[in-house]
């Protein structure tokens, strides 16, 4: 071991060296972004719309894309609440209020050029209104007996009986125009009259709008739209304050709220929805099913703890399921004070003296698993035991929702005027009360206000007696958006997100222009990596023999094949199909045994798993289940940010490493060399995303000099996003670098005792230049293998780091999948992971049987 | 080789005395914490540490220094159970595979190593959780199964050495089998080095459960966890540091103890071991 390994290290520094450079020389050139008029919007949204045919069903992130921006109604309602002409210009009410006639817009036309008339119009509403029609808004059209085409601009709607909130409804989003001829692809293409186009969807990500230059009515200031989904509230703060999201109108963090207010480039409004929030019961199956046991969960529940300590203080309490904004909002937040007492005594009753155990589901939304906690701990305080149980919206969907598999839930009730649901005795919470029914249905019948206004006051009363659910909140809508961001609504009388008002003040800020250097970026990387690895290679071969390489290339493959093999018998025994998780509701027979087909899914396990290896070997690692976009291009997106995090935070724990180490050997048993020992020993113990946090707090939050997460993408240039990952390549790094320096030290004190080391010495080095100069090359042998393995450690470990600075790498993309259950995306990152690992090991072995003679058993 | 600085009495002494704190305040949050840790007092929340609250309280109004007491239940639990994991399958694949002369076993055994060992813990428990749900059991297996190759190479690497020596030749004379060797022999004549290890791994185990739970893949609420502490505490960092302060020494603490102890031990039971970093 004399000069050999000092030039070894040399090349395997150079190459490494060259291939970092590479990055960085690719990430600059792909930089230089295109400077533009803003008037393209990027809108954050907590929920991914299941589809874009808003007759379909009742799912509000569907209005939230399409109300009033693709499809449009015969009236809308505005930001007040009141209803607005829309593509009826008029209307006349029959003195006996049973014939409404619309005078419709004259040339409007569908996206796709299909006329708009009179006829379309009878169309759209007879097929709401058909028995078999799946329209959120059908029992709401109970009282039409007949709608006619009296000529092309004018249309006639006959009621049975008068009905005072006909043209409410008929402003909501399921009761929107469509055409006949592009209906039936609307939930993936959705084709309206609206000011908007619909241009695209990648699934679990975004969806865009263009503005439609031949609308009817005044063009939209905003040309384009995208509306992107982030439904972490930690996550929609990092967007915001990085740049990605240009507002989020329904803010899903009021922990942050406080935050944003203070920041002078972020406007923040707290307005009101139709939203009541409820501790759902399920009264199909006992105990809750018992008048006295709701009763009690009732008196158990402290509104205003739940109100600060879940919203921090934004909502208003409400008694019964009715919002404090309606003309006929009584009052009813005292028919059940907080009293433990009293709902002890109410359980003992009804025999559950001593106390009872119960379900609680939870939504993904903050609120929901805020309140959950809360609402937890309050019972227990009367002898009920909670159990939490965390579910994605599908799961939600499907085991509460649908299947009434639950005890208690928390979930906002987003829908204005929703009271009709506690006359359903198949809706999710199951009540059952002809009262109540009898009540709705008097209601139906009548005009007059303040005959109805009894009548509502009544079914709130009603409602609150029976204490159907746990009436907590009614949900408040915060908005943030850009300072200089006009026409948003404040309230939401109607959950949508109304953009035909919406512009940029001034022309400021550059467009986002799409990034060229992302593929580049990754391409480099990936070849210079393969061009080192086939240098050692080659070397190994030359110098080692075949011998000892084929039997390290043999174990990677071997090692390979068996984590393969792993990977997909882990996700094969995993419960839950993905065909029937991706259709979620909407499942049907038909529709979920092509979906399998499409999947490959009813191919066997063994074909499958040869199929995903044979795909693999050349760069084809299946199609998400749920972007349905190459798995493969997934992760090389990611890479871009996670394998610079990692190069970065190698570099750095290099840096700090050689100095300290060679300073501390050069002092060897002296107070600097315990001094760095105890900080090495430190920043092994400490977790780097506490580090990470640390960080955050002094460098963001103290002394603002860096943004607190995100990402703004290397299309800026290389500046922004290299500062963008410098805290977290500083957290990866620390426990590294401590690893590091321990190594090498001891590397470095063992050269001490050298001759070579004497001789240098004698000739007049110091202790530090002998240490550097002739030291250093030779200790680099043993912290190879150190520093091989942490390029692994790095990718892995940064999994985490991207989670603390939400930056949208390898981590990100596998904690959605597993949400979303996107197996064969978690098998695909696994793998690559992996493989990283692995391919590691194998060069490292390769490069210690160079420098190592004796390694190499087989060449003899 | 040499040493690194050698941590010496102090060294073993502090190991002690931290690892003692935590096994301490775990045993004791069994029958008392000065607050329920899952009491919450909105009234209370977010309060800066104080007399009546030494560490603070949280955004639900829980006292934060009965949470961190709580905490260390769950963070030494699953490490323990970990490293147990790890101990009981590795050193017996250890101990088998240097039994073997006809080197199938050791080449099996060692080559199953590396599969687990390509597959960081990180990445094994981000693989349960998709499958199984997140929760402690999930944290535990694969914190358990990153040990095992550990322990496994570690024993081999021991017995290989003992299988040398003449007591070992002597039983072999007297027609011992492999297995009763390696059982009566061998494995009390390694227990020192696999007791330092054990604590080795304990410490790395602590800090993979903070992690996990970081992410929302270890101790599902309501149970305390300082990982989850800390996810908890991101947000309202800005307003209240004390929350992601605390949660982060504890962990900190905990696993510079257990190293340090692992560390000190090793020198103690043997000076001549090589030190590794």
């Amino acid at each position: 071991m004399n000069q050999r390994p000092l030039r070894i290290g040399g090349r395997v520094l150079a190459l490494a060296v060259a291939a970092v450079l590479t990055v960085l020389a690719a990430v600059a050139g792909g930089s230089g972004a295109l400077a533009a008029a803003k008037d393209d919007l990027t809108l954050g949204a907590q929920l991914e719309p299941p589809n874009l045919d808003p007759t379909l069903g009742a799912s509000v992130a569907t209005d939230e894309v399409v109300y009033a921006n693709v499809f449009e109604g015969l009236v809308r309602i505005g930001p007040d609440g009141g209803v607005r002409p829309g593509l009826a210009e008029s209307w006349d009410i029959s003195p006996d209020g049973l014939i409404y006639v619309f005078h419709l817009r004259r040339s409007v036309r569908f996206h796709d050029g299909a006329p708009f008339d009179a006829a379309t119009a009878k169309f759209a509403l007879d097929r709401a209104r058909a028995p078999t029609s799946p329209n959120a808004q059908r029992p709401q059209l109970a009282a039409v007996r007949a709608v006619e085409a009296v000529d092309p601009a004018t249309l006639r709607v006959t009621l049975s009986r008068p009905d005072g909130g006909l043209l409410d409804v008929l402003g909501w989003g399921g009761l929107v125009m469509v055409a006949p001829n592009s209906i039936a692809g609307a939930a993936a293409r959705p084709v309206g009259t609206g000011p908007f186009r619909f241009a695209g969807w990648r699934r679990g990500d975004s969806i865009v709008l263009t503005r439609n230059p031949d609308y009817w009515g005044r063009p939209a200031p905003l040309a384009r739209v995208t509306f992107k989904f982030i439904s972490d509230p930690t996550a929609a703060l990092a967007a915001l304050k990085a740049g990605d999201v240009d507002a989020f109108p329904y803010f899903p963090a009021p922990e942050s709220l406080a935050q944003l207010k203070s920041d002078p480039r972020f406007k923040v409004t707290v307005g009101a929805t139709e939203g009541e929030t409820l501790m759902a019961m399920n009264q199909r199956r006992p105990p809750l099913n018992d008048l006295r046991v709701r009763r009690a969960l009732s008196y158990a529940i402290d509104r205003k703890a739940v109100i600060e300590g879940a919203m921090f203080g934004y909502g208003e309490p409400i008694g019964s399921h009715f919002s404090p904004r309606d003309p006929g909002y009584v009052d009813l937040t005292g028919r059940y004070p907080h009293d433990p007492a009293r709902a002890r005594a109410l359980l003992a009753e009804a025999g559950y003296r001593d106390g009872l155990s119960l379900t609680m589901k939870l939504p993904p939304t903050g609120y929901a698993r805020r309140s959950g906690e809360i609402l937890a701990a309050q019972l227990a305080q009367v002898g009920v035991r909670v159990r939490l149980e965390n579910l994605e919206w599908a799961q939600w969907l499907e085991q509460v929702f649908k299947n009434h598999q639950y005890d208690l839930t928390v979930v906002s009730h987003t829908e204005p005027k929703d009271y009709d649901i506690y006359g359903r005795p198949d809706y999710y919470f199951g009540y059952e009360s002809p009262p109540v029914r009898a009540l709705l249905a008097q209601l139906d019948a009548t005009r007059e206000p303040p005959e109805r206004l009894r009548l509502l006051g009544l079914i709130q009363r009603q409602i609150a007696d029976d204490a159907v659910n746990g009436f907590l909140f009614e949900f408040p809508k915060l908005g943030v958006w850009r300072a200089d961001l006009d026409g948003l609504w404040t309230d939401a009388p109607i959950e949508v997100n109304d953009l035909t008002q919406v512009r940029f003040r001034g022309a400021a800020a550059a467009g986002a222009a799409p990034s060229a250097a992302a593929p580049i970026l990754v391409v480099a990387a990936g070849g210079a990596a393969a061009l080192a690895a086939a240098a050692l290679v080659g070397l190994a071969l030359f110098r080692a023999g075949p011998a000892y390489a084929g039997r390290r290339l043999a174990i990677l493959v071997l090692t390979l094949l068996g984590a393969s093999l792993v990977v997909f018998a882990v996700t094969e025994i995993a419960p839950g199909d993905p065909a029937s998780f991706m259709m979620g509701l909407n499942a049907n027979p038909q529709g979920l045994a092509s979906l399998r087909a499409e999947l490959d899914l009813d191919q066997p396990a063994p074909a499958r798993y040869l199929a995903w290896l044979a795909g693999m070997a050349h760069g084809d690692f299946g199609l998400s289940y749920t972007y349905r976009t190459p798995v493969a291009d997934l992760i090389l997106e990611r890479l871009q940010v996670s394998l610079p995090l990692a190069l970065y935070a190698l570099a750095l724990a290099a840096a700090f490493a050689f100095p300290a180490a060679v300073v501390a050997a050069a002092n060897h048993r002296r107070t600097v060399d315990r001094a760095i020992g105890g900080l090495t020993q430190l920043g092994v113990a400490a977790p780097n995303f506490w580090l990470a946090m640390l960080l955050v707090l002094v460098f963001a939050v103290g002394l603002h000099w860096t943004s607190a997460g995100g990402f703004p993408g290397w299309r800026e240039g290389l500046w922004p996003g290299l500062k963008a990952l410098t805290l977290p390549a500083i957290a990866l790094a620390a426990p590294q670098a401590a690893v590091l320096t321990r190594v090498l030290r001891a590397a470095l004190v063992d050269t001490l005792s050298q001759d070579y080391m004497r001789t240098a010495r004698a000739r007049g080095l110091s202790r530090l230049q002998a240490l550097w100069r002739h030291g250093l090359p030779n200790a680099l042998v043993p912290t190879l293998t150190v520093l091989g393995l942490q390029i692994s450690f790095l990718l892995a470990g940064g999994v985490i780091i991207e989670t603390v600075f939400f930056l949208p790498g390898l981590g990100r993309l596998v904690f959605q999948a597993i949400a979303q259950r996107d197996l064969i995306v978690v098998q695909g990152v696994v793998m690559t992971l992996v493989l990283a690992v692995a391919v590691t090991n194998f060069v490292v072995d390769l490069a210690y049987g160079l420098v190592d003679p004796r390694l190499r058993g087989d060449r003899r | 080789m040499s040493a690194a600085p050698r941590p010496g009495r102090s060294g073993l002494a502090l190991g002690l005395v931290l690892t003692g704190l935590l096994a301490g305040a775990a045993v004791l949050s069994l029958v008392w914490t000065p607050y329920d840790p899952a009491a919450q007092d909105i009234g209370r929340r977010l309060l800066p540490p104080s007399a009546a609250h030494l560490l603070g309280t949280d955004h639900f109004g829980r006292d934060v220094l009965s949470m961190v007491m709580a905490g260390a239940r769950a963070s030494l639990g699953v490490a323990l159970a970990a490293t147990a994991i790890g101990l009981g399958v590795g050193a017996p694949l250890g101990l088998l595979a240097a039994s073997r002369r006809d080197g199938v076993v050791d080449e099996a055994v060692m080559r199953v190593n590396d599969i687990v060992f390509a597959f960081p813990a990180l990445v094994l428990a981000i693989l349960l959780a998709a499958v199984f749900g997140p929760g402690a059991a999930g944290a535990i297996v694969a914190i358990g199964l990153f040990n095992v190759p550990v322990f496994a190479r570690l024993t081999r690497a021991g017995a290989l050495g003992q299988w040398s020596r003449d007591y070992v030749s002597a039983a072999r004379a007297a027609g011992r089998s492999d297995l009763a060797i390696s059982i009566e022999h061998i494995a009390p004549n390694l227990a020192g080095l696999l007791i330092v290890q054990a604590a080795i791994q304990a410490a790395l185990g602590v800090g993979a459960e903070a992690g996990l739970s970081y992410v929302g893949l270890g101790v599902q609420p309501p149970s305390p966890s300082w990982g989850r502490m800390l996810n908890d505490a991101q947000t309202l960092a800005g307003t209240a540091p004390w929350l992601a302060v605390f949660p982060g020494l504890a962990i900190a603490l905990s696993v510079l103890g257990l190293s340090l102890l692992g560390e000190g031990l090793r020198d103690r039971l043997d000076p001549a071991w090589e030190r590794r970093p």
